[in-house]
């Protein structure tokens, strides 16, 4: 059975360019979610997901937001998540690493390697 | 005619002998500036010798005649000099209207002061008989509001509550000595109002000056007056304390006309009168007859209130505790005033800065802010563009006819392209903005070199160049991102111009507190009238280069921003059909300096 994954991305295009790219380049199960709302819902469910990837501007509950109360609750208390960003100011990358994601991935992101690279932040 | 008379224009040349605006002689100094030069030599020369005769007079007393009447005669020429020094001075500040009327006010107070001299002389000579107060004190009042209006005329009224509060301290602080000293015991005698004014007139002048004073120095003033301002401050010190003491004098019957203290005068007006001479003219549009820069005046007078603290202090303290003048409960009020002035300043002070320093990080980290969320915007519709084309380009939807797969293609590398423009002209605008921040920590120069290559190595074996490396075990002070971008920059440039089958190298050398990193290419070279053209934002040897090779144009001087950020410098170095090798330095690790001062020694 392929792995689970949660991608969690306000921007419809973008989600969908992201699934095609991890089910059919990465061979995931990816489920969906559009806000940070969805995934904490979808998170909640009864089957277990093996890794999240998280956007980090979404208007509600943003990015860091929603890892934070994946984190504080019993929901998802070790799911390993790896955040995706448009934003890559000074020190950034440094910031949302120390909030608890094993990864960054910056975008725009190329649709081939993006399972790839994935792959590789969860084997380490 | 300047030439001509070399010895005669070292007096009173403009200092810094700045020529005029392109050097161009103005219709008004034809009206030969040599006779000047020569009439203030001359002047000057004399005064220094009526000073001499003056205190070899006082010192031996070996004029004959009464103590009264050859003092009185022997300050006249004194005078006479300094006004003369005030208005030649006002004659060569043609340039600056500030300054003209400064020395003109100097010029009318000084001379209602030598007037006073002068009256004063027929009283003691010509009538034998002098009484107090006389015709000659309007004319010595009259010196103080002319004096007090030419130093508040001669700086420039800037934020008011600083020179204020330090005023204040200096009135509270001199007004306290001159109180005791002087006033207090006037008030105390019974004596005529008409008596009481004018004796109280003088120190009060004083005080008033003595603002005026801090007011001038606390104050941005014209570049020209720099040397005259140290000579004014001197002289009406020093007239504020000769009249301290004259008042004390007067007040417990021991002076007498022609006393020492009439030296102090003699000295303060031999003050204004080099005061004046010390002048250098200003020519219209003389770059110095603007105003000097704030933190100027305000170092320059930083001291003021603590020495007037300190002087009011001292006098009050020093003398018996709690006389009949000075209760003691006003003397510990004075200090408690004296306190609270310095601490508000000091506040003011404190406040400014901080508030300065906020202002500026705040503006930092809007900028920082805005170019955060540019790029932010920019890249998030890229996003879908450059993933969809992705995907079509892969055949993950479906394959795709040969011309269009080759359509997409193209469409991917512009992406692309587009995607690293916005990155470094986002580096680019953060650099200018002062907001690339950088954490440089001591780093080994061999993991720096083998980060790059890694990222480069797929590019090299694609384009068929091999990638070395020569690299000293060296530890250097370094942001190890953000070097790491520079190397990748610079060896992938090397790359991109190496012809198949071609080298590029990376050496790092040290050479005594640099390290050297070198990259070494053997492509077509860089003719020399170009290797520091290349480090302009969008310049490169070839305009093709940009379509053909896919650069920004921006990977230069990025690299040159990022590596001078860090204490260090770039260049380029070439042979046209060779190849070129790129340079930068960055400063060896201090640990690592350590073993090499102890080799030399």
């Amino acid at each position: 059975m392929s792995p689970r994954l949660l991608l969690v991305e306000d921007a419809d295009d973008i989600r969908a360019i992201a699934c095609l790219s991890l089910e059919r380049i990465g061979n995931w199960t990816v489920v969906p979610a559009a806000s940070g709302q969805a995934a904490l819902e979808a998170l909640a469910g009864d089957v277990p997901f093996d890794a999240v990837v998280l956007d980090v501007m979404m208007p509600g509950l943003d990015g860091p937001d929603t890892l934070a109360r994946m984190r504080e609750g019993a929901l998802a208390p070790k799911v390993p998540v790896v955040f995706l960003t448009a934003k890559v100011g000074a020190g950034e990358r440094e910031r949302l690493l120390s909030l608890g994601a094993i990864g960054v991935i910056a975008k725009p992101f190329d649709p081939l390697t993006l399972p790839e690279e994935l792959r590789r932040m969860l084997d380490r | 005619m300047a030439a001509t008379l070399p010895a005669q224009s070292d007096l009173a040349r403009a200092p810094g002998g700045a020529p005029g605006p392109a050097g161009i002689t103005r219709p008004e100094f034809a009206r030969s500036p040599d006779a000047d030069v020569a009439r203030t030599r001359n002047a000057a020369l004399a005064l220094g010798a009526f000073v001499l005769l003056y205190l070899s007079w006082q010192l031996t007393g070996w004029i004959p005649g009464s103590k009264e009447n050859v003092g009185d005669l022997l300050i006249l020429p004194i005078d006479a000099a300094a006004v003369y020094a005030a208005w030649s001075a006002s004659r060569r500040c043609i340039g600056s209207s500030r300054l003209r009327s400064f020395w003109r006010l100097m010029a009318f107070a000084l001379a209602a002061e030598a007037l006073g001299d002068v009256i004063q002389a027929i009283y003691d000579i010509g009538l034998h008989h002098s009484p107090y107060p006389s015709l000659a004190d309007p004319f010595y009042l009259v010196f103080y509001p002319l004096l007090l209006l030419a130093l508040l005329t001669v700086t420039t009224r800037t934020k008011l509550l600083k020179p204020t509060l330090d005023g204040a301290t200096i009135v509270v602080g001199g007004g306290a000595v001159v109180w005791y000293l002087v006033l207090g015991p006037t008030v105390e005698q019974s004596q005529s109002p008409l008596t009481m004014g004018v004796s109280m007139a003088f120190p009060l002048g004083d005080l008033f000056l003595l603002a005026g004073l801090a007011a001038m120095l606390l104050r941005p003033g014209p570049i020209a007056f720099r040397a005259p301002l140290k000579l004014i401050t001197a002289a009406v010190l020093l007239g504020i304390g000769a009249d301290v003491l004259y008042g004390y004098g007067q007040l417990h019957g021991t002076y007498r006309a022609g006393d020492w203290i009439d030296t102090l005068y003699v000295l303060e007006f031999a003050t204004f009168a080099l005061a004046g001479f010390s002048q250098r003219s200003v020519r219209h549009g003389d770059p110095d007859a603007e105003v000097e820069d704030t933190a100027q005046s305000r170092s320059r007078a930083s001291w003021l209130p603590y020495l007037s603290l300190a002087i009011g202090l001292g006098v009050l303290l020093g003398v018996e505790w709690g006389t009949r003048f000075f209760p003691t409960v006003s003397l510990v009020l004075i200090v408690i005033v004296l306190a609270v002035l310095v601490a508000a300043r000091q506040y003011v002070a404190q406040r400014e800065l901080v508030q300065a320093q906020a202002a500026l990080r705040e503006s930092e980290r809007m900028k920082d802010e805005f170019l955060s969320t540019v790029g932010h915007e920019l890249r998030t519709p890229l996003t879908s563009i450059r993933g969809s084309l992705g995907l079509l380009e892969a055949g993950v939807l479906g394959e795709l006819p040969a011309d269009a797969t080759n359509m997409v293609s193209v469409a991917v590398l512009n992406a692309d392209r587009l995607v690293r423009l916005i990155g470094d002209i986002l580096d680019i605008e953060r650099m200018a903005a002062g907001g690339l921040l950088l954490e440089p920590v001591a780093v080994d120069a061999t993991e720096l070199v083998s980060q790059s290559l890694q990222v480069l190595q797929a590019n090299a074996n694609a384009a068929g160049v091999t990638l070395c490396e020569d690299v000293a075990p060296i530890r250097v002070m370094a942001d190890a991102d953000r070097i790491v971008q520079v190397l990748v920059n610079l060896l992938g440039n090397a790359v991109k111009f190496s012809p198949p089958g071609g080298v590029v190298t990376v050496t790092v050398e040290r050479k005594n507190r640099c390290a050297i990193f070198s990259v070494w290419d053997t492509g077509r070279g860089i003719p020399a009238d170009r290797l520091e053209k290349i480090f302009e934002r969008f310049r490169q040897v070839d305009a093709s280069d940009a379509r053909e090779k896919g650069g920004t144009g921006l990977g230069l001087p990025i690299a040159r921003g990022i590596v001078e950020r860090h204490g260090g410098r770039v260049w380029a170095e070439s042979r046209v059909g060779v190849g070129s090798t790129f340079r930068f330095t960055l400063p060896v690790a201090v640990a690592d300096l350590e073993p090499v001062r102890s080799g030399v020694a």
